[in-house]
């Protein structure tokens, strides 16, 4: 139990938050939103860092509701204004059955109304072991508000990676965006196709400089 | 500033403390087995929290499963079953009992054979099909008792009888169905929560 609390007192401590691919806010905010229909979460961002906590919204026994502490961090490393970011979870279910964490790491370019990117994440759960899991993404905006989106990607929506393509619209507002996807197996089980929908809302601290 | 996010980590990892503290010898693995309506369903997403493992196969019988050369040994594992085993030899008065004890003793035995730690057996669902019998749910009924029965017996089974949730008017209820076999979404979210507060 003590080595379960030391990972996770470290990966928090290193933790950085996913939502850094669609979020261009460099001021200081709190915000609250959901992730792929079935996490709520709340967070704090402050110019490139971001942390937050995520919680299961749906899971019908509360004994088995999941919470995670998320973070990002991001960094324009002037070379062709490419972006890098560093993401990483650390998440336990309730029941104290499993944990898991992982760190990624992606590049991510915007060329006119193109953007496109690549990730890759080590992810660790206590009872499935360690994964690599990979990210490839691309979209184009097609007015200011609206952007589609495509992401191969095997990053698990909810637990076990997936290999999954995953068509979507991104739509922006000011301190709103929000995702609504189509995530289609990349095998014969295209019954298994979710319409999946994220969110998030930012309430600003601080008027942009 | 600097006070607050203190606070802010400490909160945070507070919560990761307390949660991790609760200890809960629970199933964490998955099984599902079965026909179908087994294959149709996203395990996954249905149960988010879970290492799942979906291993329906549509049109399945249940004399079928142990020809699958699965390895269910010490797993927990979920089986919906027996639709398509269900004929006339269940409509027929005469051949009724046979047939209810034939299948009782083949399910029996393939929960046997697997071994698996626990299994969590789910009803047989009533049905609504094109050129079905009005007999059959009735029929249907008195399988899921002898089927209850024997999943007592065995000692690390649970039935789940979920039958009674489908039923509307005699038949299975089409809001749940999309064609009076297979289960759509708002069927699939009552088997959800049936098995949730199972497991």
């Amino acid at each position: 139990m003590k080595t379960r609390h030391l990972l996770l007192l470290l990966a928090a401590l290193l933790s950085w938050n996913s939502w850094a691919q669609t979020d261009s806010l460099s001021t200081k905010s709190i915000y609250v939103g959901l992730r792929n229909n079935e996490y709520a979460c709340i967070g704090f961002q402050s110019g490139s860092w971001s942390v937050g906590l995520e919680n299961t919204l749906w899971t019908r026994t509360p004994k088995e509701q999941y919470i995670r502490a998320t973070g990002g961090y991001r960094l324009n490393t002037g070379l062709w204004n490419v972006i890098f970011s560093a993401d990483a979870f650390a998440g336990v279910n309730y029941a104290g059955r499993f944990y898991d964490g992982s760190l990624k790491v992606g590049l991510d370019k915007t060329l006119g109304r193109f953007s496109f990117g690549a990730g890759a994440m080590a992810l660790y759960d206590s009872e499935m072991g360690y994964n690599t899991c990979y990210t490839v993404h691309a979209g184009c905006r097609i007015i200011q508000e609206a952007s589609i989106v495509v992401n191969f990607t095997n990053i698990p929506e909810y637990r076990m990676p997936e290999h999954r393509i995953v068509p979507g619209l991104l739509f922006r507002a000011r301190k709103l965006w929000v995702r609504p996807e189509l995530s289609i197996p990349l095998n014969d089980n295209i019954h298994f196709t979710r319409v999946l929908l994220s969110f998030r809302y930012d309430f600003l601290l601080k008027s942009p400089k | 500033m600097k006070r607050v996010r203190t606070k802010i980590w400490g909160a945070m990892l507070a919560i990761l403390a307390l949660v991790t503290s609760c200890s809960d010898d629970g199933v964490s693995e998955l099984y599902f087995v079965g026909d179908s309506l087994v294959a149709g369903w996203d395990v996954k997403s249905s149960f988010p929290t879970y290492l799942t493992h979906n291993d329906g196969v549509s049109g399945a019988r249940i004399e079928d499963i142990l020809t699958w050369n699965l390895n269910y040994r010490d797993k927990n594992v979920v089986m919906l079953i027996g639709t398509n085993n269900l004929g006339g030899e269940l409509l027929n008065e005469e051949t009724r009992p046979r047939f209810i004890a034939d299948f009782v003793a083949e399910y029996r035995h393939t929960i046997e054979t697997l071994a698996p730690r626990r299994v969590f057996v789910l009803s047989i669902l009533p049905r609504n099909f094109e050129g079905d019998d009005e007999f059959f749910n009735t029929c249907i009924e008195e399988l899921n008792t002898a089927l209850a029965q024997m999943v007592a017996s065995l000692g690390y089974g649970v039935f789940v009888d979920v039958y009674d949730s489908f039923l509307y008017e005699g038949a299975l209820n089409m809001n749940y169905s999309l064609d009076g076999l297979h289960l759509n979404n708002l069927g699939y979210n009552i088997l959800n929560v049936r098995l949730s507060k199972e497991l």
